[in-house]
């Protein structure tokens, strides 16, 4: 679904994500650990088409991002790690929004921001301008947005923070149904827990390097992941 | 005394944005506007009517600032709440809000006062202390008045679900209340230095008739009576006192209502009210126009100008404006130039940009979109204004084609070089709406130039 081939991308001729390869298969959850500054946010947002691919290739679904934006932006879906929202907006204004740009039909939007409402606790406040929302808030109806047009490929950035815990769980729980449904998922964190739990492969990087890439149940055999990524880090500083 | 000195600096340290430094040369050019208005009224033999026409500009630019900033002002900027859990007392954060307001309209007050000051001391006397007491004095009460019927209506407004409607669509009614009385005044101005209305009363007069404000500043501060000197220091001070008291006393309650959640209850249902993409892009923009009140403001002016200016001439009469004709299509495109909304349509978007980098939207899609706007606003009110100017000055068929023609193709000009503009030279990091609005490249090679142009090619035409 999702593959990274030889991606490099600087920021004022500073290299941030050197020759990165990576690849989620269909019906996956990757994560992808590091550290703030890393370079996860710069590459999720060359995945998703904010950020111009100038070295390498990203492949959405077997098309290259760089000549078939919009196609490859059609069948995903993106969630920033701080999701600002159009504040003039209620909640299901910015949802049916959403639905209207990805031609979501009326029986599916129903059925799927009831589900996703009621999952998340939310429904009630969906009337309410979202310039009156928590961070929180904000966030469960930026990922109603995304769920409700069921993405082959949905891509978050640092996706738990600022959940509570109930919403975390139902958001881990509707990870697994999409992929269930033949989605993938690549999100960044470095929870490293999390990452531990929720996802079947992982990848770290480290000053805009991939040190490492595996299954999660193969990394984590004799040790935690937490002890595989520091052990990783302190090589490559070695 | 230290925690005000230290809330000012924080204050003023967010006003030292390079940017701000393209609002100069507007300052220059409207000082220079007005500067050649009151010599051309000192050459009508109106010298006598300048310094109070300095004042009233004042009131009038006052005014409209403050309405226009009413709302971010009374909720207090975005740590208010973070400075009511510190040892900052209420009063200390309204008078350091407020120290920052009356600076800006104090530099407003200069601007329009000052040059009809220079003037009227070429020919006559004015004790000039006193003048400054009274420039210093000037936006006070106005401003007070704005701010406290502004505090009335958010707080009434405050659980209404139409709450920022409701009072867009005032401040709308009161800009276009001040747009048209200073029309009237200018009427006025022009029978009187015409002997055209057969008006043997000064101006003066008029003004002090229906404005009594302006008596006490005409009577005390330019015709040095003593009495109404005191009255008008102590009125003004006095005023602002009890406004900066309630306010004080008012804020946290103000600050609590502005910024606690407005509850409509039930979500209204699902709606599938547009299938088509495009359409669904231009409602968003159209509902993001409507809702913010700057932006809509700051466009609305030209159109309230472009429509209430043909107007004003089929009411005053053409008869001797006859060489005006020719120039009702730079009128009407300065009209569209102040109508401008795409030199800020993409900057607009702020941290929200990547809802727009990341929908399967063409980026031309978007841009059309949000052009669609400001054609929406500007073409229509071209040929409005351009039929009801060919009312005022009984056009011809040529001179018609050209009121509507011209106007219309500039309209098309600027929008589609504004959103150009603001592609190549905005930014999605502009912290507020205000900051987009009137500053940066976009604001002065696009909307400064859009208003400016027309005047500047007709010039050199006839030159």
């Amino acid at each position: 679904m999702l593959k990274i081939e030889d991606f490099s991308q600087k920021y004022n001729e500073k290299v941030v994500v050197k020759d990165l390869n990576l690849e989620v298969m269909d019906g996956e959850i990757y994560g992808f650990i590091g550290h703030n500054g890393a370079g996860k946010s710069t590459t999720i947002k060359s995945i998703v088409g904010i950020l111009p691919v100038e070295t390498g290739e990203i492949y959405i679904n077997e098309m290259p991002i760089s000549t078939n934006r919009k196609a490859c932006q059609q069948i995903s879906a993106y969630i920033p790690d701080n999701p600002d929202l159009y504040e003039y907006m209620t909640g299901i204004d910015y949802i049916n929004f959403i639905a209207d740009i990805f031609k979501v039909s009326k029986e599916d939007r129903v059925e799927r921001i009831k589900k996703y409402g009621d999952a998340f606790e939310i429904t009630g406040q969906l009337g309410d301008l979202i310039s009156s929302y928590s961070h929180g808030m904000k966030q469960k109806v930026a990922l109603i947005g995304a769920f409700v047009h069921s993405p082959k490929l949905l891509v978050l950035d640092e996706p738990f923070v600022g959940l509570d815990p109930k919403a975390s769980a139902v958001l881990k729980q509707s990870m697994h149904e999409l992929c269930a449904e033949g989605s993938s998922i690549f999100f960044s964190t470095h929870v490293l827990e999390t990452a531990e739990v929720l996802c079947d492969r992982v990848g770290m990087i480290d000053h805009g390097n991939l040190i490492l890439s595996g299954k999660v149940s193969e990394l984590t055999k004799e040790k935690t992941l937490e002890e595989v990524f520091l052990e990783n880090l302190e090589e490559q500083n070695a | 005394m230290h925690n005000y000195l230290l809330l000012l600096r924080i204050r003023i340290k967010e006003f030292s944005d390079p940017r701000k430094l393209i609002l100069l040369p507007m300052a220059a050019v409207i000082f220079i506007a007005i500067y050649e208005l009151a010599k051309y009224l000192a050459f009508s033999g109106q010298t006598s009517v300048l310094p109070l026409l300095g004042y009233v500009m004042a009131l009038a630019l006052t005014f409209i600032t403050t309405v226009l900033k009413i709302n971010d002002m009374l909720s207090g900027k975005d740590d208010s709440e973070f400075l009511l859990s510190m040892p900052f007392s209420s009063a200390i954060q309204v008078f350091t809000m407020f120290s920052i307001m009356y600076a800006k309209n104090l530099a407003y007050c200069i601007l329009t006062e000052l040059p009809c000051l220079l003037v009227y001391i070429q020919t006559e006397y004015i004790n000039i202390p006193v003048w400054i007491i009274g420039l210093l004095l000037s936006s006070l009460m106005i401003n007070g008045m704005a701010v406290l019927v502004g505090i009335v209506i958010i707080l009434g407004l405050a659980n209404s679900p139409k709450k920022n409607q409701i009072i867009s669509g005032i401040s709308l009614v009161l800009v276009t209340s001040v747009i048209a009385l200073v029309l009237m005044l200018a009427d006025r101005i022009y029978l009187v230095t015409t002997g055209a209305g057969g008006f043997d009363v000064s101006i003066v007069g008029e003004i002090t008739h229906y404005f009594r404000l302006a008596r006490f500043y005409q009577m005390g501060i330019v015709e040095g009576e003593i009495t109404n000197i005191l009255l008008y220091i102590f009125m003004s001070l006095i005023w602002y006192g009890v406004f900066l008291f309630l306010h004080t006393m008012a804020y946290q309650t103000v600050i609590t209502e502005l910024r606690s959640p407005v509850v409509y209850g039930e979500m209204e249902g699902v709606k599938e009210t547009f299938k088509e993409p495009n359409k669904a892009l231009l409602k968003k923009e159209i509902n993001q126009f409507l809702r913010s009140r700057s932006y809509l403001i700051n466009a609305s002016i030209g159109v309230i100008l472009g429509i209430l200016l043909p107007i004003n001439f089929i009411i005053l009469g053409t008869e001797n404006l006859g060489m005006l004709k020719w120039a009702v299509p730079v009128i009407i495109c300065v009209c569209v130039g102040l109508s401008c909304t795409s030199y800020c349509a993409m900057s607009m978007e702020g941290k929200r940009h990547w809802i727009m980098e990341t929908i399967p939207m063409d980026v031309n899609s978007v841009i059309k979109s949000k052009v669609q706007i400001n054609l929406f606003l500007t073409v229509p009110m071209s040929v409005i204004s351009a039929v009801l100017f060919a009312i005022a000055f009984k056009a011809n068929l040529i001179q018609f084609a050209l009121y509507v023609i011209v106007p219309v193709l500039y309209s098309l000009l600027t929008a589609f070089i504004g959103i150009r503009l603001d592609i190549k030279y905005g930014s999605f990091k502009s912290e507020s709406e205000d900051i987009v609005l009137r500053q940066g490249k976009p604001f002065l090679f696009g909307y400064v130039a859009f208003v400016v142009l027309p005047v500047i090619i007709t010039a050199l035409i006839i030159i």
